[in-house]
């Protein structure tokens, strides 16, 4: 026990908390920007961190505060600009910016802040004491259920599309059709490249977010002039009452289970967990008709999840030494660099690199939401920019990203191009965000797919038989037919309007 | 407005110091940080290699050495995008076993002889892994039950093509069974799953399975390699149980063919110092990576050799990655509900439209729509001169003009916003992350 409480203790030494610091705000800055993402993040300062000769700790406390800061980062531009700066943050935009819009910015901060430290904070609770039994869970998963798992998450298709379930299919569809493009993942055949090598890694993912939403955004922003000219005069900066976000405790609890669960499977990450916890959020809630117009459970569900899904990445990274997703996998190498092999044997004779980055974990999400209160009031009033200063910093801030990805010229044009398309969906009234889902979770389909029928024993039973894929298809049948069901009623809504 | 002057004033300065910074170019190779282009995700194995070597080797050469990831295609992306690159040694690539078998598969033409070698680094042989609790204890007995059970045995590779794939299907081959061969995104994504016991084997190096070695979770039946590994030294090698299967991977720097061989010979002595260094070979040990030295010289006749016989293997034999006819049905079938959809979509606006007898209300005038037109011209545009006339004028350029364009009148605020946010843009993403924009110039 009280070699434990020295451990612990050497994970508040102020050197390691003053990178942990570093870490976070550089984290947000990067996970802000548009086309910088956590993994990127991680991955440059990878190296960094060891040329500096840190110590394992240090180096550490660093990759945590870069992951957690640019995760949650992300959300900022998403709620006040509706430009997702991490893929994660696509599902907080859909009730984020309507808030910004009316004014209300600051509170959906303020939420997305406290969502993300309670997520955070049950993960990595979950992380301390459930890790051998969660990652147990994760091993089960092979591609049927990583399949069944993608067809729950595109179920939510019918759920996100707003109105009109039909424009939402056609949505997800063509996203579908565009994750197919490029090396196909089982037998590396080229699909519909044209014979440009480009397009062998398919259609990247970032390039379309930026085109769907910053540019989709600029070009309707720039072609209804009654908003444009009147920006948000009246800019409410008081923060929400504490009873009224108490109010969402089951969306708080419910989106970090969740999230942390998620996160904790090693083919599935944060961007996953964000939607899944924003669609449970609108399916258990008694108005699902306010999500998409603001409603504040919109914003905490998938912050929450996501958070939660950021601690829950550590935990097979920790326990088996398998990365949880792309950045674990990162900060994985970075420990077996520093001669540190992940998994149950770093329990037992690391301690002292063990406890201290659960301390880390823990306190980057202090961090984070202290930054992120702080902030906020600062953050709120960039509504209050004129449009005609802003939106052409949107546009040089959005190109510049679209190339950093992957340093193309190809995706800066993907980017614009996929703007001319967002655009056009906005004024025929369809949703973007079936799109998003589709190019998360297309790929995951289609790879887990055949691969689980090219084993010995497959046939379509299989996915059945087998317990986690049985009940996550079922649930998938279930929500599309509940879905479907509710959906005359919220159409005739909608046609009212 | 004295402040807003007084603060372009100060935007001017870094620009000006800038400016001076790209003015004053040395005239001896290596002038400015080069790029070593690895074509694998952040976090594998070349990875690790590319970004030790680059880290040793910035001391010798007095100069920042970055690591760019260009992953996809089993590695076709980042080895085009390399062999594509100005040949001015700016540029080196980190070249894989890969490289040799894009031709022969038919997935582009590229190959060994579009490079010009520096060094090699490192070699790894595959390796045959299954679980623990499986019955297996030798590879005889792991061959002679998936020759009972034929096309029953799943093995798990890294990727379609990939080096660890192709040392399987050579397996099959010798040993005269059949597997049946399961691709996934990643050594990792395999070992897990077979961690899981989801899949009978894993054919992947032996360094992304040491640890489940070392913890008793894995076993390893047998290393493709001339001699035992010194870190597995109970692991016998293919040909001590019988089977002359020798194959592994290989990494190594090259530059694209026009390269001048002054600039050439400065990067072999460059990289070989790095890869000299005590702290290099520490890392390269940590991470499991074989280390393997070549010459340039030496690194061609290798090339040479092993492109001839990767020809050989995948295209004169039956050899051939088994291709599964349903590639195109997951496309066919999205399209297909893709036409559906919006036939349905057809046929209900149709309707809506005969009942109601009228247009569907415009969302927005003619002249507004004009107005969004014009932006996406002006960023197609501004995309394309940024890659001729570079980031700092074209920035600059689109910028002011959009400003205008909304209807922004003062000049002192242009003036601000634009020149702040070209500054602001370079010194976030080129000098505090170290991320490379477009040339600053033509």
């Amino acid at each position: 026990m009280e070699t434990i409480l020295t451990n612990i203790a050497l994970g508040f030494d102020p050197s390691y908390l003053l990178l942990l610091l570093t870490g976070v705000l550089g984290g947000i800055m990067i996970g802000a920007l548009p086309g910088l993402t956590a993994t990127m993040g991680v991955t440059l300062l990878m190296p960094f961190t060891l040329g500096m000769g840190l110590s394992p700790q240090g180096s550490m406390a660093m990759l945590i505060g870069i992951y957690v800061g640019a995760i949650y980062g992300g959300s900022i531009t998403a709620i006040l600009i509706a430009t997702p700066g991490t893929p994660a943050s696509a599902a907080t935009l859909l009730d984020g910016y309507p808030l910004t819009q009316r004014g209300e910015g600051g509170k959906a901060i303020v939420w997305a802040t406290v969502a993300s430290f309670i997520g955070g904070l049950v993960g990595t609770f979950i992380l301390i004491f459930l890790s051998p039994q969660l990652s147990r869970f994760g091993l089960q998963f092979s591609s049927p259920e990583y399949f069944a798992l993608a067809v729950f998450g595109l179920s939510m298709i019918i759920s996100i599309s707003g109105g009109d379930v039909l424009k939402g299919l056609i949505a997800g569809f063509f996203g579908l059709f565009l994750a197919t493009i490029g090396l196909d993942p089982i037998n590396g055949t080229p699909r519909f490249c044209f014979g440009r090598v480009e397009l062998y890694e398919g259609i990247g993912f970032i390039p379309v977010l930026i085109g769907l939403y910053a540019f989709a955004q600029v070009f309707e922003d720039i072609s209804q002039k009654t908003a444009f000219h009147s920006p948000v005069t009246k800019l409410n900066l008081s923060f929400p009452a504490l009873k009224e976000t108490l109010r969402y405790w089951s969306s708080f609890v419910r989106s970090s289970l969740l999230g942390t669960t998620i996160g904790a499977l090693p083919g599935a990450g944060c961007d996953i967990a964000a939607f899944v916890g924003y669609n449970e959020a609108k399916r258990f809630s008694k108005h699902p008709e306010q999500f998409g117009h603001g409603n504040p459970e919109g914003i905490i569900s998938p912050e929450a999840a996501k958070s939660g899904a950021t601690a829950g990445a550590m935990i097979p990274m920790m326990t088996l030494g398998v990365p949880g997703d792309a950045v674990t996998a990162v900060m994985l190498n970075g420990l077996i660099i520093q001669g540190l092999q992940p998994g149950p044997l770093l329990f037992r004779d690391h301690a002292e690199v063990v406890y201290p980055i659960f301390v880390f974990i823990l306190l980057a999400y202090v961090f984070t939401c202290v930054t992120g209160l702080l902030s906020t009031r600062w953050l709120a009033r960039i509504v209050l920019i004129n449009k005609s200063i802003l939106l052409p910093l949107i546009c040089v801030l959005s190109v510049i990203g679209a190339y950093a990805i992957r340093f193309s010229l190809f995706d800066v044009f993907v980017a614009i191009g996929m703007g001319a398309v967002g655009y056009g969906m906005r004024v025929w009234g369809f949703p973007a965000s079936p799109i998003v889902l589709a190019l998360i979770l297309g790929p995951m389909a289609e790879s887990n797919l055949r691969r689980a029928l090219m084993l010995p024993d497959a046939g379509i039973s299989l996915f059945f038989t087998r317990p986690i894929s049985g009940v996550l298809l079922v649930l998938a049948i279930v929500s599309i037919a509940w879905g479907l069901f509710r959906q005359p009623k919220t159409r005739t809504r909608a046609s009212v309007e | 407005m004295p402040s807003i002057r007084f603060l372009s004033g100060i935007c001017l300065i870094p620009l000006l110091l800038l400016l001076s910074g790209c003015a004053e170019q040395k005239s001896t190779f290596p002038a400015k940080p080069i790029t070593i282009v690895v074509s694998w995700d952040a976090g594998g194995g070349t990875d690790a290699l590319a970004r030790s070597i680059a880290l040793e080797s910035s001391a010798p050469f007095g100069q920042v050495i970055n690591v760019l990831n260009r992953p996809g295609g089993a590695g076709a992306v980042g080895h085009s995008f390399g062999a594509m690159a100005r040949p001015d040694g700016y540029t080196v690539m980190m070249i894989t076993y890969e490289l040799c078998t894009y031709a022969p598969l038919g997935r582009m033409k590229l190959d060994t002889s579009h490079f010009r070698p520096i060094v090699q680094l490192n070699e790894d042989p595959a390796a045959i892994t299954v679980h623990a609790d499986s019955p297996w204890q030798t590879l005889e007995q792991f061959l002679q039950h998936a020759r009972a059970h034929s096309g029953q045995v799943t093995i798990g590779n890294s990727g379609p093509g990939a080096v660890w794939h192709i040392g399987a299907l050579k397996l099959e081959k010798l040993a005269n069974a059949r597997f049946t061969h399961v691709p996934h995104n990643g050594a990792k994504d395999a070992v897990t799953q077979l961690l899981g016991k989801h899949l009978d084997a894993v054919a992947v190096s032996p360094a992304e399975v040491l640890q489940y070695l070392q913890l008793g979770n894995l076993r390893c039946l047998g290393v493709m390699a001339e001699a035992r590994m010194p870190q597995l030294p109970e692991t016998p090698t293919f040909r001590e149980q019988g089977i002359d299967l020798v194959h592994g991977t290989w990494r190594g720097l090259a530059v694209p063919l026009d390269t001048p061989d002054s600039v050439v010979q400065v990067l072999q002595t460059g990289f070989t110092q790095g890869f000299e260094t005590p702290a290099f070979q520490e890392t390269a040990e940590k991470a499991m990576l074989g280390l393997r030295y070549r010459n340039a010289d030496q690194f061609l006749d290798f090339l040479n050799q092993e492109q001839h016989s990767v020809n050989e293997l995948l295209t004169g034999s039956d050899l051939v990655i088994r291709s599964g006819n349903d590639v195109q049905r997951m496309p066919r079938l999205y399209g297909t509900l893709l036409f559906l959809c919006g036939l349905i979509l057809a046929i209900r606006t149709w309707k809506n439209f005969k009942k109601t007898n009228k247009t569907p209300p415009e969302q927005s005038s003619s002249t507004s729509q004009k107005m969004a037109l014009t932006a996406f011209c002006g960023l197609v545009v501004y995309g394309a001169l940024m890659f001729t006339i570079g980031y700092l004028l074209s920035t600059l350029l689109f910028l002011v003009t959009a400003f205008v364009y909304l209807g922004e009148r003062q000049p002192g605020r242009i003036s601000t916003f634009s020149l702040g946010a070209v500054i602001l843009i370079y010194v976030v993403f080129k000098t505090i992350l170290d991320v490379p924009l477009p040339q600053l110039w033509g």
